[in-house]
C-alpha cells in the first residue's frame, strides 16, 4: 500500500476535505429539494382548498326550516384526509355547522379573520395541521363564518417521510464519496510516493540515476524535473569531489615517494655521518606518517563522496576479536594488562572483514594504551537482540561525559598533548566510526565503571552492527 | 642461464620519482633502465630483453593496467612489479588480474622493491634452503627449530616466522611494509602493528641476539630491520 494511515498524511486530508464539501453540499440541497416539496405540496392543498371552498360555497345555504342545506357527499367520505373540514358559525362566532360529524374540537379561530382568497395553516386539537379558508358568507339573508379546511396530515407525513429519506442518504453518499475520495487521492498520490521511494534509493553513491519523468506537463512531472536537476547539480559537485580526491592522492604521493627514495639512497651510501643518518631516518619515519595521515584522509574523504563501497561478505566478529587479541596480546604483555577476552559464541555480521578488524584493532590498542599497568582490558563480543556487540572496556581515565559524542570526530582530542605524544594521528576513532556506519551498525562510548568519579572511571566503546541472519541454521 | 646482473625497467613518468627508484635499484646491483610513459614502457618492455618490469599505475599515454595487459596479450612472460596507490584496493586486483605479478604501494621503500624483485626472479622455484644461518644463530624450516651457538632457542610460532623471514632476507633491509604484508597478511601497516613488530624485534634480540658485541639484528631507522653479521 502505498498510503499511510496518518493523519497528517495528505490522502487523509484529501479525503476530509472531499467528505467534508460532499456533506455540505449534499445538505444544501436537501434542504433546497425539502422546502420545495413543501411548498409544492402546500400549494397543490391550497388550490384544492380552492375549489372544495368554492363548491361548498355555492352549494350551502339554509332552507325554509332554517336547516343548513350541505353538500351530500361531504358526509360520508371515508378517507378523513380528504375530507374537507367545514365549519359555520354565526357572525358573533357561535358554532352552528360542523363537518365531517363528529369531529373533536372546532377549527381553532383564535382572533378569527377572513382570509381573503389566501389560505393559513393551523394547528388541530389532534395534533395535526390544517390549511383553512375562511370568508363571511351571506347565508339566509344573514352574515355567516364559513370555514373549509384541508388536513396536513397526509402532506406532513410525506415530507417527513422525504425529509427522512434525504437525511439518511446523506450520511451514505458522504461514506461512498470518502471512500471514493480515499481511492482517487490514493491513485493520484501514488506517484509521489513511488518518486520518494525512487528518490530515498538514490544515494551518495548513484548520483547518476534519475527520477523517471512520466509526464513532464503535470505537477509530478515538473517535481520529479525539479527534483533531477537537483541531483544533476549534486552530481556534478560530488564528481569534482572525486576528481579531486583522485588528484590529491596522485599529487600528495607522487612527492612523498620522491622523498621516500631520495631519503633512502642518502642512507645506503654510507656516506653519512651517524647524526645525519638519524636525522635522515627521522625523516623517512615522518614521510611515513604523513603518507599514512594521506590514506586516511583520502579513505576518509571517499567515504563521504560515497566512493567506498567495501566488499561484504559474511563474517565472525568473534573470531575477529580473537584474532585481534591474539596480535595486541604482546602489547597488552609489555604493559602487564590482562587483556580479557570473552568471544566464545559466533557472532555472524555481514562485512568486510579487514575493515571490522581494523576498527576492533582501533579499539583495543586504544584501550591497552590508555589502561593502567596492571589493570584489565575486556573485550567481549556477544549477540543481543538481533544485534553483534563487541565492546573493549578499559580502565584507564575514562573519557569525560562533554567528549564522548565529540570523540568520533576527526582529530579531535580529549587531551591533545598527551594523545599526540603516543603518536595518534587523530583519525583512528572517526575511522572506527565510519567502518561501524559502512556496516549499518553504531559505535559509542561509555564509562567502565560509572560510579567511579573523576580518574579511573575507564571508558568502553560499544560497537552494535546488525546480526547476519543468512544461512544461520535454528 | 642466469646473466650476472639482473636487467630492470622502471616505467615512472615522475621524473624524480624514476631517477631515484633507478639509482637505488642500480646500487642493490640491478640493471636499470628508464621509460617516462605508458607506450614507451610498453615498446622498451616489448623490444627490451628485461628480467623485470617495474610498471606505474598511473603514466601518461598509455595506463600501466593497458600496458600489462598488452604485454601479456603478447605473450610476454616478464615479471612485472606494479607501483600503485593506497587508495585503489580493487585496482591492484584489477593489476594482478590483468597479467601484473605483484606491486608495492607508494611511497614504497628501495629495500621493498629490491626485495619483491628478487622474489619475482626466484618465482616458480621453491626455496631450496632449508636450513637458514645468522651469526650464531641457526633455523631449520623443516623441523621448525632454532638454535643459538647450538643450544636449543624456544620461540613463538611469530617471533619463529619472524626470525625466518629476516633470515631469508639477510643482507637485505626488510621494512615494516613487508612485515605487515607477508608475515601478519595485513594490507598496510598502522601504529599499532608497528608496536606489535616493535615488541617481536625486541623479544627476538633477547632470545637469539645477546651479544652486544656481535649485533645480528640491526635496525635502519626509517627503513627497517636488516639481519647482517657485525663485521666487527
Amino acid at each position: 500500500m502505498t498510503g499511510r494511515f496518518a493523519p497528517r498524511s495528505v490522502r487523509v486530508r484529501l479525503t476530509l476535505w472531499h467528505a467534508g464539501v460532499l456533506a455540505i453540499v449534499l445538505l444544501g440541497y436537501a434542504a433546497g429539494v425539502w422546502s420545495w416539496a413543501r411548498h409544492d405540496a402546500i400549494a397543490r392543498i391550497d388550490r384544492e382548498l380552492a375549489g372544495d371552498f368554492a363548491e361548498i360555497r355555492a352549494v350551502v345555504g339554509i332552507d325554509d326550516q332554517g336547516q343548513f342545506l350541505l353538500p351530500a357527499d361531504l358526509e360520508d367520505e371515508e378517507e378523513p384526509g380528504e375530507t374537507p373540514l367545514v365549519e359555520i358559525a354565526s357572525a358573533a362566532g357561535e358554532p352552528l355547522v360542523r363537518l365531517p360529524r363528529g369531529r373533536a374540537g372546532p377549527l381553532p379561530t383564535g382572533t378569527w379573520r377572513a382570509t381573503q382568497g389566501g389560505a393559513v395553516t393551523i394547528a388541530l386539537a389532534d395534533g395535526t395541521r390544517a390549511r383553512v379558508r375562511r370568508e363571511v358568507v351571506e347565508l339566509g339573508g344573514t352574515p355567516h363564518r364559513l370555514e373549509v379546511g384541508l388536513s396536513l396530515a397526509l402532506a406532513d407525513a410525506e415530507l417527513a417521510q422525504l425529509g427522512l429519506i434525504l437525511l439518511l442518504c446523506i450520511p451514505v453518499g458522504v461514506a461512498l464519496a470518502a471512500a471514493a475520495g480515499w481511492f482517487l487521492a490514493g491513485r493520484a498520490l501514488a506517484p509521489v510516493d513511488r518518486m520518494a521511494e525512487e528518490a530515498r534509493r538514490i544515494t551518495a553513491e548513484r548520483l547518476a540515476e534519475r527520477l523517471p519523468v512520466a509526464n513532464p506537463d503535470d505537477e509530478l512531472g515538473r517535481l520529479a524535473a525539479a527534483f533531477n536537476d537537483m541531483l544533476q547539480r549534486l552530481d556534478r559537485s560530488f564528481e569534482q569531489l572525486r576528481r579531486f580526491t583522485a588528484d590529491a592522492s596522485h599529487e600528495l604521493r607522487t612527492p612523498l615517494t620522491a622523498m621516500r627514495l631520495v631519503g633512502e639512497n642518502a642512507l645506503r651510501h654510507g656516506r653519512l655521518a651517524p647524526d645525519a643518518r638519524e636525522v635522515v631516518g627521522s625523516m623517512l619515519e615522518e614521510i611515513d606518517r604523513l603518507a599514512r595521515l594521506v590514506d586516511d584522509l583520502l579513505l576518509l574523504a571517499r567515504a563521504d563522496a560515497g566512493q567506498c563501497e567495501p566488499a561484504m561478505e559474511r563474517c565472525d566478529v568473534a573470531a575477529l576479536a580473537r584474532e585481534v587479541a591474539l596480535e595486541l596480546g604482546v602489547l597488552a604483555e609489555e604493559k602487564q594488562l590482562t587483556l580479557r577476552l570473552e568471544a566464545s559464541a559466533a557472532a555472524p555480521v555481514r562485512g568486510n572483514a579487514l575493515l571490522l578488524r581494523q576498527a576492533l584493532q582501533n579499539l583495543v590498542a586504544n584501550a591497552i594504551r590508555h589502561g593502567p599497568a596492571g589493570s584489565e582490558v575486556r573485550v567481549a563480543v556477544a549477540r543481543v537482540n538481533g544485534c553483534v556487540t563487541a565492546e573493549v572496556a578499559d580502565r584507564g581515565p575514562g573519557i569525560p561525559p562533554e567528549h564522548r559524542e565529540r570523540i568520533f570526530e576527526r582529530f579531535y582530542r580529549v587531551d591533545a598533548a598527551r594523545s599526540r605524544a603516543q603518536g595518534s594521528a587523530g583519525l583512528g576513532l572517526a575511522i572506527t566510526r565510519w567502518i561501524a556506519d559502512a556496516h549499518h551498525g553504531a559505535i559509542d562510548v561509555v564509562a567502565t565503571r560509572p560510579e567511579a568519579t573523576g580518574e579511573g572511571a575507564g571508558a568502553t566503546f560499544r560497537l552494535r552492527l546488525p546480526v547476519d541472519r543468512e544461512g544461520v541454521t535454528p | 642461464m642466469e646473466r650476472a646482473r639482473t636487467r630492470v625497467l622502471v616505467v615512472e613518468d615522475e621524473v624524480k620519482v624514476g631517477a631515484a627508484l633507478a639509482e637505488g635499484l642500480r646500487a642493490d646491483g640491478f640493471d636499470v633502465d628508464l621509460a617516462t610513459d605508458g607506450a614507451d614502457g610498453f615498446f622498451a618492455a616489448s623490444a627490451g630483453d628485461y628480467d623485470v618490469v617495474l610498471l606505474d599505475w598511473m603514466l601518461p599515454r598509455r595506463s600501466g593496467l593497458e600496458v600489462v595487459a598488452a604485454l601479456r596479450h603478447g605473450r610476454s612472460g616478464v615479471p612485472v612489479l606494479m607501483l600503485t596507490a593506497r587508495d585503489a584496493l580493487e585496482d591492484k586486483v584489477a593489476g594482478l588480474d590483468h597479467g601484473a605479478d605483484d606491486y608495492v604501494v607508494k611511497p614504497f621503500a628501495i629495500a621493498e622493491v629490491s626485495a619483491r624483485i628478487r622474489a619475482l626472479l626466484r618465482r616458480g622455484r621453491p626455496e631450496a634452503v632449508t636450513l637458514l644461518r645468522g651469526g650464531k644463530v641457526e633455523l631449520d624450516r623443516i623441523a621448525r627449530r632454532v638454535t643459538l651457538a647450538g643450544a636449543p632457542v624456544d620461540l613463538t610460532v611469530r617471533e619463529f616466522e619472524l626470525l625466518e623471514y629476516l633470515l631469508l632476507h639477510r643482507g637485505h633491509p626488510v621494512t615494516r611494509e613487508m612485515l605487515a604484508r607477508d608475515l601478519w597478511k595485513l594490507p598496510r601497516r598502522d601504529p599499532t602493528l608497528d608496536n606489535v613488530i616493535d615488541v617481536y624485534i625486541a623479544r627476538l634480540r633477547r632470545k637469539v641476539d645477546k651479544d652486544p658485541a656481535h649485533r645480528l639484528l640491526h635496525t635502519i631507522r626509517g627503513v627497517g630491520f636488516l639481519v647482517q653479521e657485525d663485521a666487527a
